[in-house]
């Protein structure tokens, strides 16, 4: 009998102690305390995936790219409406607000063939219809089977509205003969005809990932080739008719043995602001031209450890968070990092610090700590100031400028 | 919802009563005899009780005093409870509880308190009416978040009792979960809730 007690007394401190141990370093009720309702319904799907969200200015609107096109009136009561695609089961591929329209590239659900590159007047109601922007510079004729014509991006930079195409070719004879030619056209205004010219003479057979305008010159990143060039500057500064490798001095993105396993040696996305061009990359470094050189980064990649490994942070997009005086950038996984915009830096993963900053359930909302953050909006226009977030699977999420601190709400 | 099921609560009490005013008229004696304690329990008897209610959040108090809404919803709440008695009047006990309940987030919030519980109880034949206090452990969990915290829990019931063995009613029960946090003293709280359950006990 007293054995048994003795049993029982020991069961009881063992659980104890188990509870003890699990115990977080975080005060539940205090946390709870500071619980603010993230939750702001605007009409969009929680689990939408975002690419992009534009806004056309002052007593404009916001439109976004969520595979469908919707659009919004600022201000804090405005719902989305969903703006009729130009044709049924037409998707979005890309968008952008350019020379007073909204262009934006739609694509067939079902098999995935382009439907065409479509603008709009940002005034017009959602069931307006759509105005197609046809170009003889790229093929559009979809009953060719062997050639598949799609555009990966539309971005307005500089002056310049710029689409990034991709011709698929295949042979019928020859199995073995599968390739796909990369090219950039811009354009200076629409006019909806014939209004695009190259900036590759020739084709490139990597993917176009991005372009910038840092003030004078324009930029563009590649996926890098068989030699391992990616990053291309304009020939003529200001002129986006040529570009040419940038060559010696480029970021690196070489495969480096000490980074985790999985790296992948990708840039994502250019930015310029405060007088630098930033690159992100998906080997967890971020680089930034300062009007003469590249930086260089600093040691290991930024990284997050998840079950005692190691995993390579993969930036996207960056933004400008005027009000805090940073520069966010997003990430496939981790949310959003942020660093100084007033730093020398950033030129290693110290000067960098995962966003929201406070601990978790103190109470940022978690969507937006281990999420998929693929691009901003900063809107100042707005009082308070917004920033936009857009997710992949996790809705728009909608920063308003408390004074000290962006506080996050799902639209 | 909450005030239907408020609405049901008062209604089983206001039924308890009723039922139990015919009791009193059919054995009222025509004189009164002399008043002699009236016993149910002695030493050793025991109780089992189930209990299932609403779990209201109260507010948070800082230790400096300040109030706060908990941003907790209205939730369910359940225990389990072994008690042995001493005298007629004086039982102890141990108690297993259970809240659920969710933030304005939906983010889950789990409790689970293990009281030790000692209670006086007033008769009032057929009604019984047990003044209570239980302290103890209560594990906290809010989504992956986990807590250990110290918990009261003060309260009273009223009992009908429908035979020597089976009794039901409505317990009122207050929760004091202070939360001390020692590496931020202004983090630390204190989680007042209330719990009215409907309860069914069993004594052998």
């Amino acid at each position: 009998m007293k054995s048994y007690r003795y049993l029982h007394g020991i069961l009881i401190l063992s659980l104890l102690c188990i509870v003890l141990v699990a115990c977080d370093n975080t005060a539940i009720f205090y946390t709870l305390e500071k619980a603010y309702k993230t939750s702001d319904d605007r009409g969009l799907d929680d689990t939408a995936s975002v690419l992009k969200i534009v806004y056309t200015g002052a007593g404009g609107k916001y439109f976004i790219n969520a595979q469908s096109v919707y659009q919004r009136d600022p201000g804090t009561t405005a719902n989305w409406q969903l703006v009729t695609p130009p044709a049924s089961g037409a998707l979005c591929g890309g968008l952008e607000y350019f020379d007073g329209d909204i262009v934006a590239w739609f694509y067939n659900s079902s098999d995935r063939k382009p439907v065409g590159l479509y603008s709009r007047d940002p005034s017009s109601a959602p069931g307006d219809p759509w105005t197609e922007i046809t170009d003889d510079s790229w093929p559009t004729d979809n009953d060719w089977p062997d050639l598949r014509f799609s555009i990966h991006f539309v971005k307005a930079a500089g002056t310049e509205l710029f689409v990034s195409t991709a011709v698929y070719h295949a042979d019928e004879s020859d199995p073995d003969y599968k390739e796909t030619f990369y090219n950039l056209y811009y354009a200076s205004s629409i006019t909806g005809i014939d209004d695009f010219y190259p900036c590759f003479g020739t084709d490139l057979d990597s993917t176009i990932l991005d372009v910038e305008w840092d003030g004078s010159d324009y930029w563009l990143i590649t996926n890098p080739d068989a030699s391992g060039v990616y990053l291309y500057q304009n020939t003529v500064s200001g002129d986006p008719s040529d570009f040419s490798d940038f060559g010696a001095g480029s970021p690196d993105f070489s495969y480096n043995s000490d980074d985790p396993q999985g790296t992948l040696y990708t840039p994502h996305s250019l930015y310029f602001a405060s007088g630098r061009l930033y690159l992100s990359g998906w080997h967890g470094r971020i680089y930034f031209h300062d009007g003469l050189n590249w930086s260089t980064w600093d040691g290991d990649p930024e990284t997050v450890t998840v079950n005692k490994r190691d995993y390579t942070v993969q930036f996207r997009g960056f933004v400008e968070s005027v009000p805090s005086g940073q520069i966010f950038v997003g990430s496939s996984t981790y949310g959003y990092y942020s660093f100084s915009d007033s730093l020398p830096g950033p030129v290693s993963a110290a000067d960098l610090t995962r966003q929201p900053a406070q601990s978790l359930y103190e109470y940022p909302p978690i969507e937006l700590v281990n999420g998929a953050i693929t691009s901003f909006l900063l809107n100042t226009d707005e009082d308070p100031d917004v920033l936009f977030a857009c997710t992949a699977g996790a809705g728009l999420w909608r920063g308003d400028w408390d004074t000290t601190k962006w506080v996050w709400v799902q639209e | 919802m909450p005030k239907k099921l408020i609405i049901v609560l008062l209604a089983a009490l206001l039924f308890f009563y009723l039922s139990a005013g015919p009791v009193f008229t059919q054995e009222a004696p025509e004189e009164a005899p002399p008043e002699e304690p009236f016993i149910v329990y002695s030493l050793g008897q025991q109780t089992l009780s189930i209990s299932a209610g609403l779990f209201i959040p109260l507010f948070f108090q800082s230790f400096d005093w300040e109030y706060a809404k908990t941003n907790l919803k209205l939730g369910a709440v359940g225990s389990l409870q072994w008690g042995i008695h001493l005298s007629n009047n004086w039982m102890t006990g141990l108690e297993v509880g259970g809240v659920l309940s969710k933030d304005i987030n939906d983010a889950s919030f789990f409790m689970l308190p293990i009281t030790a519980k000692a209670a006086y109880i007033i008769h009032f034949f057929p009604f019984e009416f047990p003044i209570f206090v239980g302290t103890g452990l209560n594990i906290v969990k809010l989504e992956d978040v986990l807590n250990l915290t110290w918990i009261i829990k003060p309260g009273f019931s009223s009992i009908w009792k429908y035979n020597i063995n089976w009794g039901f009613g409505l317990n009122v029960v207050y929760w004091w979960v202070p939360q001390f946090w020692s590496d931020d003293r202004d983090k630390g709280r204190m989680g007042n809730f209330l719990e009215l359950t409907l309860t069914a006990q069993y004594n052998f």
